[in-house]
């Protein structure tokens, strides 16, 4: 996806690639904003609420439990689907159309291969804390960054259809892991210390 | 012709077999001794030929080595199709290695997260109570990227 929506800085214009990056942002932002709506209703309507303190310690342990398991202390599997957002979306759907498609995939964030397994805790939270509104937010950030790299691997003046290593990834991957575990590690243990003290 | 022939029979190099030659001859007499630089020449063989024998058993050695190293080496491969493919690989004793590397930095923001669920004023952690998850949103949406 990456790999072509990319390539428009340079073989189409600049004006090209910049819709399609805000296409493709749009869709991920308003469908992961959407899932988030959908689960804090869904924990509203079942009133999950109601056991506020019992919640907020389920969301602690599943962030604790997924920086133990992003810092490979634990190897437990996740589920997680081993695809990819299909190819065909740009030549079906056109340049515009076509990243705001993947956009829309993507920003559901279930639909291809989670490899930092930080989202279900967030996806936990939206549903048994969030609350529609704030879930609708927090899930709405979620797209905002899931879309970022479109942007980040555009920006440089040589970018080429370089896909994950153009924005990055590869080269560091260890930061960025490193990163997922203390993000996770301190908002579990923020979580938990407030539960308790509720 | 005949050096030759011996020469192929003996597999010697022209070089070995002019000293082989030289050796025999001194031996029986008809030569004067040795000069200093075909002794050194004989002593480099030898030696070349120790170091060949012990560099078979160092690399068989190596090899045995390896392998057994190999069986214990467990391969967790993340696999994203299009390219991006990250492995994560952890040799040895992995689960240990990966608590005693992540331990101290796991400790330190979980003793930050507590410490600051201690001082802040409850105004403040209620919108904490926001802006954390959605700071975590943020970095696992632009970390899961990578993978499509």
């Amino acid at each position: 996806m990456i790999g072509q929506i990319t390539p428009l800085v340079q073989a189409a214009s600049k004006k090209s690639w910049v819709q399609a990056v805000v296409a493709h942002w749009c869709g991920a932002i308003g469908s992961a904003a959407l899932l988030g709506l959908a689960l804090g209703a869904l924990g509203t309507a079942l009133s999950v609420t109601r056991w506020q303190t019992a919640a907020i310690l389920i969301v602690a342990a599943v962030f604790l439990f997924c920086a133990f398991r992003e810092a490979d202390i634990t190897t437990c599997p996740v589920p997680s689907l081993r695809r990819q957002t299909p190819k065909k979306f740009m030549c079906a759907f056109g340049p515009i159309w076509g990243p705001f498609a993947w956009g829309l995939e993507l920003g559901q964030g279930w639909t291809t291969s989670i490899e930092y397994v930080g989202y279900y805790a967030v996806v936990l939270w939206a549903f048994l804390l969030g609350g529609s509104f704030q879930g609708a937010v927090v899930l709405a950030i979620f797209g905002l960054g899931r879309g970022l790299p479109i942007l980040l691997a555009g920006l440089p003046r040589n970018a080429t259809a370089a896909g994950p290593l153009a924005a990055g990834y590869e080269t560091h991957h260890s930061a960025i892991q490193t990163a997922n575990v203390l993000a996770l590690a301190f908002v579990g243990s923020f979580l938990a210390a407030a539960g308790l003290m509720l | 012709m005949y050096r030759h022939a011996r020469r192929l029979l003996l597999g010697l190099s022209a070089r070995e077999l002019r000293i082989e030659r030289n050796l025999r001859l001194h031996e029986h007499g008809l030569r004067p001794p040795l000069h200093t630089k075909q002794l050194e020449l004989l002593l480099r063989l030898l030696q070349l030929h120790v170091r060949r024998v012990l560099l078979q058993w160092q690399r068989l050695f190596v090899r045995y080595q390896v392998q057994r190293q190999l069986r214990r080496v467990p391969l967790c491969i993340r696999a994203g199709r299009g390219g991006s493919v990250i492995l994560r690989q952890t040799i040895g004793s992995s689960r240990l290695a990966a608590v005693s590397r992540a331990s101290a930095p796991l400790a330190v923001a979980a003793a930050a997260g507590i410490g600051l669920s201690l001082k802040m004023s409850p105004e403040y952690t209620s919108q904490l109570w926001l802006l954390l998850p959605a700071a975590v949103a943020f970095l696992v949406g632009w970390s899961n990227a990578a993978s499509p």
